[in-house]
């Protein structure tokens, strides 16, 4: 059976080209960066060479590149490494839980924390995020694309308003890496966070944006790594194929590979949408071009993404990480849909790499399996009471 | 995840629908989760002769409607009374830990219906 897998919110599986980048780093070019032989010579310019990469990708220095483990320490560093008890840390409602769990603990720490709730459509108002500044407003933090919707946050404008109140300004941009252009300066950051797995590289390795003066302060510690910001022996294969990846993805971002996506995600939307009490959570807002959200009326969203499994169509239900769990999409419910409406919703997330094939098996087994679902369902059947 | 029993129950329900004219009607809805079922059944010669379920609601709460169906089917009202959670979820061949509540809403509702067989004497 073929198995089309629209669930690259979740992951994305490494491209070709970036397997082969990182496969001499495993075994024969195993060295350590920070070893003056031959072995860490080797190893120190395969890290040197991706970090050239990033810095081309975000568009910034190469001395403001931080190699981590990933979009959760990224998140983590950013908001743990600069706001104190006391501070005042702006976000959003809708952010990924590596941002809300941490805002979280530093309330609980003594920071003040709000969270920005979005518009119906999924956007953050920048006027709410002015509005919500404080004298003692240390940070702002929000998402470049949302994981679940892929709703585009106008984070320049927020940028702006950053700069003009003294505020730094954090962007979670682990959604939004290859599907568009990075710009730091452009973006008004000072941090930005991105994911190797989520752009078709590797899993436990990431990169944190940190503006040169920005006073930081580590989160790891140890030895000398990463300019005294990220402690801890170098992933040189994971980082080797982030830069791979980096470099694929602006590639990508050239080449029609956006349009082609759009196109197929485009197709996917309106041909689900022929089903009816069906509708797409963002569809108003400016959208990342591989992702769609959408509900399906009187349908549990976890039985359907067990039903399309069973058709070989890989999808998921709110967030990856709450799937399995009775807890409605936060995503969802902040933008203002009830707990049915949230469960009946479905997330499809294309690979850079999925093909009108994947689109047609979608379109060909989801009518027959919500209509399973909603036969059997007391509440759609009408025969409630 | 789940069970290929459980996953059978899910593809290929057993006795899904509603009867016209039952003797007992229940819904039950599970409050935390929001899953809804619905049984009916008719007795005959003080057996259930026929039993039918709807759900909206997970994988495991449509497994266990369909396997409560099952169960109760053929069996007097007192007997139907004594089916036990152990055994319902044998028949599911087992739930994951997160969805235990599914098996206590099905019988929770078979409790129900056998209620108002009982209530009208
Ligand atoms: C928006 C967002 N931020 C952060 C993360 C966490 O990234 P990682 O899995 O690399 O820790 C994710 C991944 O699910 C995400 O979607």
């Amino acid at each position: 059976m073929h198995r089309a897998y629209m669930d690259a919110n979740a992951t994305t599986p490494l491209l070709p080209e970036v397997m082969e980048a990182m496969r001499p780093f495993w075994m024969e070019d195993f060295g350590n960066a920070s070893s003056i032989h031959r072995q860490g010579q080797r190893a120190r310019t395969a890290v040197d060479r991706a970090r050239e990469a990033l810095a081309e990708f975000f568009y910034c220095r190469e001395s403001e590149v931080v190699f981590n483990s990933g979009g959760t320490e990224g998140d983590n560093t950013a908001l743990f490494g600069l706001v104190r008890p006391g501070d005042h840390l702006i976000t959003t409602a809708i952010e990924h839980s590596a941002v809300l769990r941490a805002a979280e603990r530093l309330e609980e720490h003594g920071a003040e924390v709000t969270f920005v709730p979005p518009l119906a459509n999924g956007l953050i108002d920048p006027a709410a995020i002015r509005e919500a500044i404080r004298p003692n407003t240390r940070l702002i933090s929000v998402m470049l694309a949302n994981n679940e919707t892929g709703v585009l946050q106008p984070v320049e404008e927020m940028g702006k308003i950053a700069a003009e109140t003294g505020v730094f300004f954090h962007i979670d941009a682990v959604q939004g890496a290859g599907k568009v252009a990075f710009d730091v300066r452009r973006f008004g950051c000072q941090l930005l966070s991105i994911s190797a797995h989520k752009m078709h590289g590797p899993k436990g390795v990431g990169a944190l944006y940190v503006r040169r003066g920005t006073p930081l302060e580590p989160l790891v510690v140890g030895g000398s790594h990463e300019r005294r910001q990220r402690a801890g022996t170098e992933n040189v294969p994971g980082i080797v194929g982030l830069g791979r990846a980096a470099e694929l993805a602006m590639a990508c971002l050239e080449d029609g590979t956006i349009a082609r996506m759009t196109g197929l995600r485009d197709r996917l939307e309106k041909g689900i949408l022929k089903l009816s009490d069906t509708g797409v959570n963002g569809g108003g807002a400016p959208r990342v071009a591989n992702t769609t959200n959408i509900r399906f009326e009187q349908v549990e969203g976890e039985a359907l993404v067990i039903a399309l499994d069973l058709k070989g169509v890989a999808v998921s239900g709110g967030s990856a990480c709450h799937s399995g769990s009775t807890e409605p999409s936060h995503v969802l419910m902040a933008m203002g849909l009830d707990k049915n409406a949230a469960r009946a919703s479905l997330r499809f997330s294309l690979l850079r790499t999925a093909t009108e094939a994947d689109v047609d098996q979608v379109l060909s087994v989801v009518p027959e399996a919500v209509e399973h679902l909603r036969a059997i369902s007391p509440v759609a059947a009408g025969t409630a009471g | 995840m789940y069970s290929p029993q459980v996953l059978d129950h899910f593809e290929h329900p057993r006795n899904a629908g509603v009867l016209e004219n039952p003797d007992a009607a229940a819904q039950v809805e599970n409050p935390a989760c929001g899953d809804v079922l619905k049984l009916t059944l008719k007795l005959s010669f003080g057996q259930i002769s026929e039993i039918r379920f709807q759900v909206k609601g997970c994988v495991a709460s449509m497994a266990c409607g369909s396997a409560v169906t099952e169960l109760a089917l053929g069996k007097s009202p007192a007997q139907a009374r004594t089916l036990r959670k152990e055994a319902l979820l044998a028949a599911v061949g087992g739930l994951p830990p997160a969805s235990q509540h599914a098996a206590q809403l099905a019988l929770d509702t078979l409790d129900a219906a056998l209620d108002q067989l009982h209530l009208r004497g």
